[in-house]
């Protein structure tokens, strides 16, 4: 009966429902950290100090009515919202947070992450177009430029990461960092998986592509009612995949003073914080700017940081 | 979404972070090769609407013309009628105008951050600027009785005296003003991304702005230092002491930072005026039903008055009766919108929202 409890495992504890969880509270924190920041207070009244307001949103998100534009393509318009989600909790399965708490411990488990991931340019590219709505397709292509343009700098500092662990694999990775964080010797490389993983996100200051001010809200126009809310679920779940992902691979993972779950959870927590204030502090990116961030800037000093890894293997 | 063709694209009249008015854009990729503003979304016919209204009556249509400047429109009026009735206004009275007017213009530029730093993604500021703006409409509401619509600037003088508190008020406030100009001014003027959105964006030269009769800090971003409280001074100006912030780039961050600059600078002159507030009555007209029964005497005046968002002017035009005859605003939003053709040229289409927005263009006085 493997499968019924590797099906359980996947729905609720290290599964969905534990993504749901970290989302919703990942959602709580970021409104009412920004709230903080803006001197203002937030969600405080839906549950105790707010924090069910995320679940009133995407419950008031499930009960509204689902519209598909006419003109749209109907299968695709409604089929990829869900898929989304699916794609971006995926990577999580490959994600330690702890020695023993990885759904699936895989040799390749960061290929697998970074080739799930990069699917998603192409849903929302695709659904963007399906959504037969001129200014949703100019934010898709802006979007799937954007997140091509940075996933190449993500994949060069893996590869630095991978260079220096010598594996794939994320649990031995980590364990590579009993002794140091690789954000010491690979500092470069981190900095440049930061400001990427903001892009991948679509957040601020990267966010142009459903920028509110441009074109309405870009890629994600059309949808409403439950479509929004797995769309909502996907940023979130990426979010949290971004950040478990740079926990593990610069931050030592599970290595620290405490029980290897608390550890995780408090810098993980301290990466998301950072993301957080990143957002109420800057303004965000004009296209073209974005661009060229990423190709003329992240992408040399990525390449230079496989380069610093190879020397820092050869003579540490 | 191929090579290099034309579209048209609209933005506007209803899309977020823009007001009730429209650009017709055309572009070729993503670059604005012609504009072609539509306005009048906001008409509501306020110089037609006058003319049957009494004298004083005019006053709450004058302070609505645009509504994050209330002294916009008022002061220009009570001063064109002060010229046709021949009437001189007391000195406290002159410089209680002078406090109200500078209140007017910290709470205009306060709530215009938050347009600007929305335009650009930077929600902190927007959101620090609008707390100030709360304790300066409180400021307003202690002075006049109204945080928005004053009611206020009468012709003689001023409706109220200021309140026993204003003083200690003003003062407590802007110690917290000025916190929060320290605060945003690395977080707005230094921070990159705020920057590379609106250095070198948008930029007005000296002559296009001169060509379209430009003022107020848009003209002052350009380089060219006119203001009217120091090239013509009117009300107690004359008297007070301050700065007058000028940029020379006329692009979108010259414009922010003058605006910036102006808020200390009428931090400064509300200061003076209360330190040296002459004794004496606050309206030359002691019973105020005289007001409702008032008769101008037949003529043309002009008022003039450098409000926060440029130069406005009013022309009334009296045929000796109860009743205004007719009155003609000029508007300098309406200058900027039609600048906008020219100046809006070559810009990409994202830097639209930033650039009308670092213009602080009001529909409302553009549209009457």
């Amino acid at each position: 009966m493997d499968w019924v409890s590797a099906l359980l495992d996947g729905l609720l504890f290290k599964g969905f429902l534990l993504v749901v969880l970290v989302v919703i509270f990942l959602f709580w924190f970021e409104r009412r950290l920004m709230a903080k920041v803006h001197t203002r207070i937030g969600p405080l009244y839906t549950g105790p100090q707010g924090i069910l307001q995320p679940v009133a949103d995407i419950l008031k998100l499930l009960w509204k009515e689902k519209i598909t534009p006419r003109k749209a393509d109907g299968f695709l318009f409604n089929a990829i919202p869900l898929l989304l989600p699916i794609v971006t909790i995926a990577p999580l399965a490959f994600i330690p947070f702890g020695p023993n708490d990885a759904t699936i411990v895989s040799e390749y488990s960061l290929l697998f992450i970074v080739a799930i991931l990069s699917v998603v340019p192409v849903l929302i590219v695709t659904v963007s177009w399906a959504s037969s709505n001129r200014y949703s397709l100019i934010g898709g292509l802006r979007a799937a430029a954007s997140l091509l343009a940075y996933e190449i700098p993500i994949m060069l500092v893996i590869a630095g990461i991978v260079a220096m662990a010598g594996t794939m694999n994320l649990v031995t990775i980590v364990e590579a960092q009993k002794e140091l964080w690789f954000i010491i010797p690979q500092a470069l490389g981190a900095a440049v998986f930061f400001v990427a993983m903001l892009a991948e996100s679509e957040r601020i200051p990267f966010d142009i592509p459903t920028a509110e001010q441009e074109i309405v809200v870009g890629w994600e126009t059309e949808f409403s009612g439950a479509n929004f809310a797995y769309i909502v679920l996907s940023k979130y779940a990426e979010l949290v995949v971004f950040a478990a992902l740079f926990t593990d691979l610069f931050l030592g993972g599970w290595n620290g003073p405490f029980i290897p779950i608390v550890n995780f959870v408090i810098k993980f927590l301290v990466v998301v914080f950072v993301m957080v204030i990143i957002r109420a502090a800057y303004a965000r990116l004009r296209m073209d700017q974005l661009l060229r961030v990423g190709w003329k800037y992240l992408i040399p000093l990525a390449f230079l940081n496989v380069f610093l890894a190879r020397v820092i293997i050869m003579y540490l | 979404m191929s090579g290099k063709e034309e579209a048209i694209i609209h933005v506007g009249p209803q899309h977020p972070g823009f007001g009730p008015y429209e650009l017709v854009v055309r572009i070729s990729g993503d670059e604005v090769v012609g504009v072609d503003p539509v306005i009048g979304f906001v008409h509501r016919g306020l110089e037609k609407l006058v003319e049957s209204r009494r004298w004083i009556q005019v006053i709450p249509i004058t302070d609505r013309f645009c509504f994050m400047d209330p002294a916009f429109g008022s002061i220009p009026y009570v001063q064109a009628l002060e010229k046709l009735l021949g009437w001189e206004v007391p000195e406290r009275a002159q410089y209680l105008r002078v406090i109200g007017a500078e209140i007017s213009r910290m709470i205009n530029h306060l709530t215009w951050f938050m347009m600007m730093a929305g335009a650009t993604g930077l929600g902190t500021v927007g959101m620090w600027s609008w707390r100030e703006r709360e304790r300066v409409l409180y400021l307003a509401e202690l002075l006049t009785g109204g945080r928005f619509a004053w009611n206020y600037f009468y012709p003689g003088g001023v409706r109220f005296d200021i309140p026993q508190n204003f003083k200690d008020e003003v003062r407590k406030t802007f110690e917290k003003v000025r916190k929060y100009l320290r605060d945003i001014y690395g977080l707005m003027f230094k921070n990159k991304t705020f920057m590379t959105r609106t250095q070198g964006i948008g930029v007005v030269t000296k002559n296009i702005a001169l060509k379209y009769g430009i003022t107020g800090p848009n003209l002052r971003a350009s380089g060219v230092k006119y203001d009217l409280r120091r090239n013509a001074p009117y009300l107690a100006y004359g008297k007070i002491d301050f700065e007058i912030p000028t940029e020379k780039d006329g692009d979108a961050y010259s414009r922010t930072l003058v605006r910036y600059y102006e808020v200390e600078e009428s931090m400064k002159i509300v200061e003076q005026a209360l330190r040296d507030l002459p004794e004496g009555p606050h309206n030359r007209v002691k019973k105020y039903s005289l007001y409702l029964t008032m008769k101008v005497p037949a003529g043309e005046a002009v008022g003039r008055h450098e409000a926060a968002r440029g130069f406005t002017e009013l022309y009334v035009v009296s045929s000796g009766g109860l009743m205004p005859e007719r009155i003609k605003f000029r508007s300098p939003s309406f200058a900027v919108i039609q600048a906008a053709r020219e100046i809006l040229l070559g810009l990409k289409v994202a830097d639209l929202p930033v650039v009308m927005a670092s213009f602080d263009y009001c529909p409302g006085d553009s549209d009457r």
